[in-house]
């Protein structure tokens, strides 16, 4: 209990930090990453609540099995923009641009963040992704996110005509 | 040992094979290509990383697009997005018990929950409370859903005093619904396409007012522009409903007149099916 009070003391007076407090953070590949204490309860209410368990942070290794190495690297990347900078604008930018570029690493790195209840910067990226197929047609969010139509003829009739109502 | 035939490769001398990372990786994308193959048939998971995210995810970003048209669009994708973007999770109800208030949603009353309603959004009414609707314009396309087994189940009650219970501006649906009105009209038609699909209407059953109808509609059908095509103009639908009281089922006063009326006889009251439309 002692412990707990300490650290939320030290994440708060930002300016005088003895040494920074970290935890290390394992791919399902094994692949190690060592965190700042701060910057990863900042975004990620699993660890967060899990610290808080464990009662402190000493030696804590925190096996993330579905995350692979290269997601959680983008995922801390990207945390990383999101903590330096006040406003989300910043990193909703570059959750843009990483979108634009690498859609299927980042559709990972979206199932990751929720894996590890980083709340806020999930509902971003959703965001994000719900923007980007914001308009197209059916034909073109199935071939943006490369989905297989799975229905048949019949089905697809059927759907328009239970969706009639709707449109003029 | 590397130069093993095609199709005689025991799971033990893959092992063994797989030494080297080219066989293994060879190893690898044969186990793709068969998990792939079993899996095409019914789920594309291999294909797509995007079914990779659970539910819960998909229904996340799901909420962030428009219903109309946006969500009608993509349930068009394939059968788990339809589930999922159809799901009631994404939609507005009504439900006036203590327990579910506060959470994303849900709206104590019909009235709050379609002014926070989006175009296409559909809207839960919860059975077995008592509703009130007294002149509620609805003036976006919205689907109205009782929530009980029966409509019955779900009563919207209009008081004495009000003109309509519902009056539609817009097209709109409403299924699974019972709407009762003491004075007045249940529906008031003014413009749009209005469906109205499995419901109960009552009035009066002996009316002295004149106004007493289930259905009324002011609807002229002519627009100021022309419908690209025909049969997309005003218009009231009925399917599968229950019309009990008031002066008579149906009464326009624009130039809709109705059409195409089937009734089915059961013990104890008259299902309809008919349209109002432009002749």
């Amino acid at each position: 209990m002692s412990t707990e009070s300490k650290e939320i003391l030290v994440g708060e007076s930002s300016q005088a930090k003895p040494e920074k407090k970290t935890i290390v953070l394992m791919a399902s590949d094994g692949d190690e990453f060592v965190v700042d204490v701060d910057d990863i309860t900042n975004q990620s209410e699993m660890i967060r609540n899990l610290i808080s368990d464990m009662g402190g942070t000493d030696g804590l290794q925190v096996p993330l099995l579905n995350v692979t190495a290269p997601v959680l690297a983008k995922l801390l990347e990207l945390f990383n923009v999101s903590n330096k900078n006040d406003d989300d604008e910043e990193v909703t930018q570059k959750v843009k641009e990483l979108m634009e570029a690498e859609l299927n690493m980042m559709i990972d790195v979206l199932g990751a963040a929720n894996y590890i209840e980083a709340t806020s910067f999930f509902d971003l990226s959703c965001k994000v992704l719900a923007d980007k197929f914001k308009g197209m047609s059916v034909e073109e969010v199935r071939e943006f996110l490369n989905i297989e139509c799975d229905f048949t003829e019949e089905e697809l009739q059927q759907i328009h005509a239970e969706n009639a109502w709707a449109f003029d | 040992m590397r130069f093993h035939r095609e199709g005689d490769c025991s799971d033990i001398l893959r092992e063994k094979v797989a030494d080297t990372t080219k066989e293994r990786a060879m190893v690898k994308r044969r186990w793709k290509v068969s998990v792939a193959a079993a899996a095409a048939a019914s789920f594309s998971a291999a294909a797509s990383p995007i079914h990779s995210l659970d539910d819960g995810c998909l229904m996340h970003i799901f909420s962030f697009l428009t219903p109309i048209p946006d969500r009608y669009s993509i349930a068009l994708v394939c059968h788990r997005w339809r589930c999922l973007v159809c799901h009631p999770r994404l939609w507005l109800r009504v439900e006036n018990s203590i327990r579910n208030m506060g959470e994303p949603g849900v709206f104590p009353n019909l009235e709050a929950a379609i002014s926070a309603a989006r175009p296409g959004d559909t809207i839960l009414i919860a059975p077995g409370l008592d509703h009130v609707a007294c002149n509620i314009q609805i003036k976006k396309p919205l689907c109205l859903i009782g929530g009980g087994e029966l409509p019955d189940d779900t009563v919207l009650t209009c008081s004495r005093g009000s003109e309509s219970a519902l009056e539609f501006l817009s097209t709109c649906k409403i299924t699974n619904l019972m709407i009762r009105a003491e004075l007045g009209c249940c529906l008031l038609h003014r413009s749009g396409r209005l469906t109205i699909e499995g419901c109960i209407l009552q009035c009066e059953e002996n009316p002295l007012d004149y106004l007493s109808f289930p259905i009324m509609s002011t609807a002229n059908g002519c627009h100021a522009f022309p419908q690209p095509v025909k049969g997309h103009g005003d218009g009231v639908t009925v399917a599968r409903t229950r019309i009990e009281g008031g002066a008579k089922a149906v009464w326009t006063s624009g130039n809709l007149v109705l059409q195409r009326v089937r009734a089915i006889y059961s013990r104890t009251s008259i299902f309809f099916w008919f349209e109002v439309a432009e002749q």
